[in-house]
């Protein structure tokens, strides 16, 4: 990239610097960041992100402060979980629940030498190393081997939300080998008053094992929140992420994936429900880096009002990799006049026995859908609701745990609701 | 309980119906037959409600209440149904919930509490049996993957289930072989009784070999030119439209 992109982001670029650890390890990140610089409005993978309500704050460390004195109990999903409470990305203790044969370590208590190795990331762009730097807190989360955990590990990030404040965590999943768990991340904003939350998780799924994840952006309508997760996934492993984009004022969020192993799986799936003027930028990058592995992408947007999203999806297929299966299909509904959906699916393939393939549709609701319910009786308002829904909702149908699929689907249902109570 | 008084209907401001009259009691079938662009989907479109059918002039009322001021949704409430040509899909929409959706706003339209979901279940039940559904297709999103049978004998199970006064059936032969042709029908001809009339809308004469209707018309060039009974469909059959066309 290009260091020249740096000086029109000069401002921002001073203000996050105030926000770096002082650490060796972050320090380190700090001056990969300015290798590579802030990309500007002009850099092609950057263009549809705007920074100017981010850059007209004066940022500062969101401070540290009991989870006792938020209301972390109002935001928290009504699922049977065990629950580990993170304020502002401070892990509390005291307020989670203890998980059996699951350990959580404070990043802390680390070692530099192990923070590099749970570190690396799949992708790196300026906001992993910005992310990276200023992480003032985080857990790493360690699965025994060979364990089931029936009841889903339900990370709850309470996020100040005051003006200029950066949350800005990072954490860890260690599952070992041929165990099985669900995670929910569920990111909310305490106040309204327009912080960053930058967010990473890094997880690394052992031999034969089983992961299910679900990510839940649900900040408020002044937040930035700049979200960026890798999986890496070992031989005959699979994951499965499910990531859902509800509301922020600006939502970037990536999930990068590593297939390390033969006969490994991994879906990447999101629903993105930007409405008013909401920003919702997902991406995806892939790396297939080992045959006979079978990977599945399932990307809906529904765009209503002014609202502005990106879809950004990269499939890299190694000439290792051969006998790689991979779908990538991201589907776009435009319901606003003013909506804008920008999507861009991309395949790098290197290797040649293998079979990938990518769908992009972006249109209106059919107008012949609509008419056949209607001659069936439904009104028109709830016609095109229940097609706009069952849009969205086949995505959210994809989520192994029951109750969180419910959630999913009872979210995107009152989101869709509330979007057409201003028409 | 059906009449059409002098319909003209246009599309695109060009004039397709020019005149139809047509009366149609309880419990009587007929068939509209004509040749390709006499505007035999015109006028099932018109009275199901379709936007961009434009009523010119004339009547159609049902039940004594003029449909032309009805949306589409409200003549499904009063109990007309029509078996498109070409049943949509819609992904993502279970079939049992499109059904109890529609099911529950007409009943609501009506004034009717929404049904009891066991009841439900033993209705739709009972329907599929009638009409020898294969019970997966409940599952399944609405049409999403049927062949072309299966999305016809769907349009029909919409019918048995929402039980409607009127049914127009427009060309639900066209694509069908002749065991579907036959499985549609018999679906058809068990929902028939004494309140009910049907409106066959064809361009061939096999339907009418399993379904017999009790008045025959033909549809030339907007109007109707000849009516008669279920022998003017056998005549049609070996004769073609052409003496009636020279006729006129």
């Amino acid at each position: 990239m290009d260091g020249s992109l740096m000086k029109n982001r000069l401002s921002l670029l001073d203000s996050f610097q105030t926000l770096v650890q002082p650490n060796e390890w972050q320090n380190k990140q700090w001056s990969k960041l300015l290798g590579v610089g802030l990309p500007s409005s002009k850099h092609e993978d950057w263009k549809y992100t705007p920074f100017n309500r981010l850059e007209q704050l004066e940022l500062i460390r969101a401070p540290e402060q009991p989870a006792a004195n938020t209301p972390y109990n109002e935001f928290s999903l009504d699922i049977d979980a065990y629950r580990l409470v993170f304020v502002d990305g401070y892990f509390s203790a005291r307020y989670s629940d203890w998980i059996p044969k699951v350990r959580v370590t404070p990043n802390s208590a680390l070692s530099p030498i192990e923070t590099d190795e749970l570190s690396r990331s799949i992708k790196p762009d300026a906001f992993t190393y910005i992310t990276d730097a200023t992480a003032s807190c985080g857990v790493l989360i360690e699965v025994e081997a060979n364990t089931q955990i029936s009841k889903p590990i339900y990370l709850l990030h309470v996020n100040s939300g005051k003006q200029g404040d950066v949350s800005s965590y990072r954490n860890h999943i260690e599952v070992a080998e041929h165990s099985e768990i669900n995670v929910i991340e569920h990111h909310v904003s305490e106040g309204a008053g327009g912080g960053v939350t930058l967010s990473r998780l890094t997880q690394h799924i052992g031999c034969g094992a089983h992961y299910h994840h679900t990510k839940v952006i649900e900040e408020s309508s002044t937040q930035h929140h700049f979200g960026h997760n890798d999986i890496t996934i070992n031989e005959h492993a699979s994951a499965h992420s499910c990531c859902l984009l509800y509301s922020g004022q600006l939502i970037r969020h990536q999930v990068s994936s590593l297939l390390e192993g033969e006969q490994g799986f991994v879906s990447m799936d999101s629903v993105s429900l930007p409405q008013s003027e909401e920003v919702f930028d997902t991406r995806t990058y892939l790396k297939h880096n080992a045959p006979h592995c079978l990977s599945e992408q399932n990307h809906k947007i529904i765009a209503r009002d002014q609202s502005k999203s990106v879809f950004d999806g990269m499939i890299y297929v190694d000439p290792v990799a051969q006998k790689t299966d991979g779908q990538m299909d991201t589907h776009s509904l435009i319901l606003g006049d003013h909506a804008q959906v920008n999507s861009k699916p991309k395949l790098e393939i290197y290797a040649d026995d293998v079979k990938c393939s990518h769908g992009a549709t972006t249109g209106q609701i059919d107008p012949n859908q609509i008419n056949y319910l209607r001659a069936r009786g439904i009104p028109k308002q709830h016609a095109e609701h229940m097609i706009t829904s069952a849009f969205a909702i086949e995505v959210a149908e994809r989520i192994k745990h029951p109750a969180l699929r419910q959630y999913a689907i009872e979210k995107i249902n009152a989101s869709l609701n509330k979007g057409s109570e201003h028409d | 309980m059906l009449e059409i008084k002098d319909l003209h209907v246009s599309v695109e401001e060009n004039a397709i119906l020019k005149g139809i009259n047509l009366t149609v009691k309880p419990g009587e079938v007929h068939a509209i037959m004509g040749p390709n662009g006499s505007g035999k989907s015109t006028l099932s479109a018109t009275l199901a409600g379709k936007d961009d059918y434009q009523v010119d002039s004339g009547e159609i009322i049902f039940k004594g209440q003029d449909l032309t001021e009805l949306a589409p949704e409200e003549r499904a409430g009063e109990g007309v149904f029509l078996a498109f040509q070409y049943p949509v899909e819609i992904p993502g929409v279970s079939n049992k919930l499109f059904l109890n959706t529609a099911l529950n706003e007409i009943r609501g339209y009506r004034g009717l509490e929404p049904i009891d979901r066991f009841d439900f279940e033993d209705l739709l039940e009972e329907k599929a049996q009638l009409l020898k559904m294969r019970p997966h297709l409940l599952q399944r999103s609405v049409n999403e993957g049927f062949s072309g049978g299966e999305k016809k004998r769907n349009d029909i199970l919409q019918m048995a289930v929402l039980s409607p006064d009127l049914c127009i059936l427009d060309e639900t032969d066209s694509g069908l072989d002749i065991d579907a042709l036959k499985a549609v029908s018999e679906g058809v001809n068990a929902l028939q009784n004494e309140q009910r009339a049907f409106i066959l809308v064809t361009h061939y004469q096999r339907i009418l070999n399993y379904i017999k209707p009790d008045f025959v018309h033909v549809l030339y060039k907007g109007k109707i030119v000849k009516s008669g009974d279920h022998t003017l469909a056998h005549e049609l059959e070996e004769k073609g439209y052409g003496w009636i066309i020279d006729e006129e």
